[in-house]
């Protein structure tokens, strides 16, 4: 049994927009997995828990993973199928299993090998409504459906294309801090305005670039005070929403309007307490509602807050560049934003380190049903000094 | 659908579309589910979607419009070859419509073969 779970240590793959032949999915996840556990200090047959996320990785399910890793025996096993929301729900179960002593290592992984091939079967197969109802229209990809939300967005919050390119030149900025993202050239307000439309209003640089590549957390439970030299990071609370509505409502509210509000009073603390935040940012108006539905920003001050706390990075927000800039890689893009929160808190963010940062947020969404995501979840974490 | 509606939409050819309705309570719903959200009962029948609202539209690379509909008070995924804007009053049908027809015809996919779900998908043993 133990009080207080922590991550030990965190690892992602080098992000590439075309990946050579010879990479895999099993062997990205294997290779973010083992990175991972030699930054936590631990040996792979300290490994005695392993949860795996990925579109890609069939035929293999994750005892197939863990046996061709040479992992095992294990005493707690996972997939989690949820995109977007599955690195914070298996963070979820994980964060248990070691509170109740079910396990004492776990590495939490996801990625996919996300050639243009696999990004095609992913999103013609997604799920049952999208084969019947969204691809005959025909339309390919959730880029419609997310042009459709940001308009009820925009219309909602009185928002223009230009509030939304704050985010986007925002995380470009960070992203040019970090060595892994895939786009780290300086975008300007007028580039991303200059764009291409994919899906008015959306535009090229609201869409994420699909990306090959895998992200991988090791928990364990807290050592002794001092233990872990100040590169472990507490879970404070991890809490989930599925299905707050019967997607028939405008989108713009997401799981977290309940999930949050859990967090912060199981954390003890609210958004006004993070140092930095990483949101689920397949769009820039998914990246608004969340911070919105976390309370970071209040929807009627919203084109104030993009334009002099998200526009500035006042507000660290997606501080690796997020899946915008940094890159998609699939079932990893849950995962990106729990491996940043964990650098920058363990205080291992190089030249985009947030100074003195003690507290950070990380959330989820994802598993479009029909016209929007249908999961959320948040995880509250604090660095261990 | 209205009658005018339906009409409409037999004499272009195309497919009448529908949504799904809970044979206990009359909740409508697009796509067909398995249980009613909101009473739990498992037996439906098919609603003629009839005339709809368009409440947002995009267009796709190549031309495509791509709308949410309202429809019976549901929000649907549609599509048309031809315009559409905000607040048109369209004709939702079950199979790809005239761009030419007046109103609109737009696309709801998978609607046109909704049927009486109390004995089929969710069938158990006798
Ligand atoms: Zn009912």
């Amino acid at each position: 049994m133990s009080d207080s779970v922590v991550i030990a240590g965190a690892a992602e793959t080098p992000y590439t927009r075309h990946p050579e032949p010879r990479v895999t999915t099993a062997g990205l996840l294997v290779r973010a997995a083992r990175e991972a556990v030699a930054a936590a200090g631990l040996r792979w047959s300290d490994v005695d828990g392993l949860g795996v996320s990925s579109f890609t990785l069939g035929p293999d399910h994750a005892v197939d993973l863990a046996w061709r890793a040479g992992l095992g025996p294990l005493r707690w096993l996972m997939e989690d199928t949820n995109g977007g929301a599955s690195a914070l729900n298996m963070l979820q179960h994980a964060e248990l299993a070691i509170r109740s002593g079910q396990a004492s290592t776990i590495v939490l992984v996801s990625g996919d090998r996300m050639d243009a091939a696999a990004f095609r079967m992913l999103v013609e197969h997604y799920n049952r409504s999208t084969e019947d109802h969204l691809v005959p229209l025909p339309a390919t990809g959730p880029n419609a459906l997310f042009a459709l939300l940001t308009q009820r967005q925009m219309t909602a919050l009185g928002l223009t294309r230009r509030d939304y390119g704050r985010i986007a030149t925002a995380q470009r900025e960070w992203a040019g801090r970090n060595p892994g993202a895939v786009y780290r050239t300086p975008l300007t307000l007028e580039e991303y305005l200059d764009a291409p439309l994919v899906a008015p209003p959306l535009g090229r640089y609201d869409c994420v670039p699909p990306v090959s590549g895998a992200d991988a957390v090791v928990l364990t439970a807290a050592g002794p005070p001092g233990a872990e030299g100040g590169r472990a990071v507490r879970v404070l609370a991890v809490e989930t929403t599925t299905g707050i509505d019967d997607q028939d409502g405008d989108g713009l509210t997401t799981g977290l309007v309940q999930a949050a509000p859990r967090a912060w009073e199981r954390a003890g603390l609210g958004a006004s307490d993070m140092h930095v935040f990483s949101v689920y940012d397949d769009y820039p108006a998914m990246a608004l509602a969340q911070l919105i539905d976390l309370g970071a920003i209040a929807a009627p001050d919203a084109a104030r807050d993009l334009a002099e706390r998200i526009g500035t990075r006042r507000l660290p927000v997606n501080t690796a560049g997020g899946q915008l800039s940094a890159g998609q890689a699939g079932a990893a893009a849950g995962m990106h934003g729990v491996v940043e929160t964990y650098r920058q808190l363990a205080g291992i963010a190089g030249e985009r380190q947030v100074p003195d940062a003690r507290f950070g947020v990380v959330t989820g969404y994802g598993m479009v049903l029909y016209r929007y995501g249908s999961c959320a979840n948040v995880a509250v974490l604090e660095a261990v000094r | 659908m209205s009658g005018t509606s339906r009409a409409e939409a037999a004499a272009s050819g195309a497919l009448p579309a529908f949504l799904q309705s809970c044979l206990a309570c009359a909740t409508v719903v697009f796509p067909p589910r398995l249980a009613c959200r909101s009473c739990g009962d498992d037996r439906f029948e098919p609603v003629p979607a009839g005339p709809g609202v368009v409440e947002q539209v995009t267009e796709l690379p190549g031309g495509l419009r791509i709308a949410s509909v309202r429809a019976r008070g549901v929000l649907v995924v549609c599509s048309s070859t031809g315009a559409l804007a905000e607040g048109d009053s369209v004709t939702v049908i079950g199979s790809p419509g005239d761009p030419a027809a007046v109103p609109a015809q737009v696309y709801l996919p998978g609607s046109a073969h909704i049927h009486n779900s109390a004995h089929t998908e969710n069938e158990g043993t006798p």
